[in-house]
């Protein structure tokens, strides 16, 4: 997960960035070491992008064009300027060679405001619910899990209102 | 994954600013999530080789999850992103993506951590062309491939 085109904009950001990425580091400085992005994986990296922007509202920040491997960066954010100046941990794309993984762990956790809402985007945008929103205990959490349109599980979280 | 100790209501300053700058939508990045046979045995490979601690465990520890802190009440307070490992029932997984990224400062002396605690370096740490960030490639000792990223040194 390199830098080709414009590649020191997200992660030269959280270095250098004002209050909130100052916050950040010093939050997550222990021994030196922070999250920097949840990963998955595609076999179409560019369309599987576009479902993360249509179903999550995520804007690309950077993208790595090495011959047949791209790795497309994504971030939140109300304009792709403010996307690139978020220092909050990305989520990315990274190429494989096959979608066909049988693996049941759902790698990305977000957190929703409106798990029915976004149930729904991620329905329209191609992906798929995997049953009933779950309540947890007597939290009032909901839990949502899908999965994107390449089979990569995902988990919602919606916390008690 | 259920962050009961992540309401919005315990949110401090940094947290409200992290909120504003991921509000788009209502989504914001709550986990990244690794899968381990043991549980247990793998987040004692998290907290000694990247210092993280525990923060929450649910259905009887076949689910844990993990953040940064000094101590485990910084850690729970920590409002960024977690590091969660979940029971699966093997891991003889052939999923070569790196889920878990992490930025560093020196990935040298994570290297030798990792190794010291059980996992593995894929390759030794590299440059990538000019731009000065070195990356590191490694895996746990449950199989799951990870990431370092450390940046140039001004």
């Amino acid at each position: 997960m390199i830098g080709i085109r414009n590649p020191l904009t997200r992660r030269t950001a959280a270095w250098a960035a004002g209050l909130g990425a100052s916050l950040l580091v010093a939050l997550g400085a222990q021994a030196g070491v922070a999250l920097n992005a949840a990963r998955v994986g595609a076999m179409d990296v560019a369309a599987l992008a576009k479902f993360y922007e249509a179903a999550f509202g995520l804007q690309e920040v950077n993208r790595l064009e090495l011959p047949g491997r791209l790795e497309i960066m994504l971030n939140f954010g109300d304009s792709v300027a403010a996307a690139k100046a978020n220092s909050a941990p990305q989520i990315v794309i990274m190429h494989r060679d096959a979608d066909d993984l049988k693996d049941s762990v759902p790698h990305m956790i977000l957190n929703v405001t409106d798990l029915a809402a976004t149930s729904a985007a991620i329905t329209a945008a191609g992906g798929k619910i995997e049953g009933k929103p779950i309540p947890f205990g007597k939290s009032g959490m909901l839990i949502g899990f899908a999965s994107d349109p390449v089979g990569n599980r995902l988990e919602l979280i919606q916390q008690a209102h | 994954m259920i962050g009961i100790n992540k309401t919005f209501s315990r949110l401090g300053l940094a947290a409200a600013l992290i909120m504003a700058m991921n509000a788009q939508a209502g989504v914001t990045l709550n986990a990244t999530r690794v899968g381990a046979a043991d549980v247990a045995a793998l987040e004692k490979f998290y907290e000694t080789a990247f210092g993280m601690q525990e923060v929450q465990r649910i259905n009887n520890g076949l689910e844990v999850m993990l953040n940064f802190g000094d101590t485990v009440v910084a850690a729970k307070a920590n409002p960024g992103a977690q590091v969660v490992i979940l029971h699966r029932e093997s891991d003889d997984q052939k999923d070569t993506i790196a889920h878990v990224i992490f930025n560093v400062t020196d990935i040298q002396a994570t290297a030798a951590a990792i190794t010291a605690a059980g996992g593995k370096m894929e390759r030794a740490p590299f440059v990538f062309g000019n731009t000065g960030i070195t990356i590191g490639l490694a895996v746990d000792p449950a199989g799951n491939h990870i990431e370092m990223l450390q940046q140039p040194k001004h």
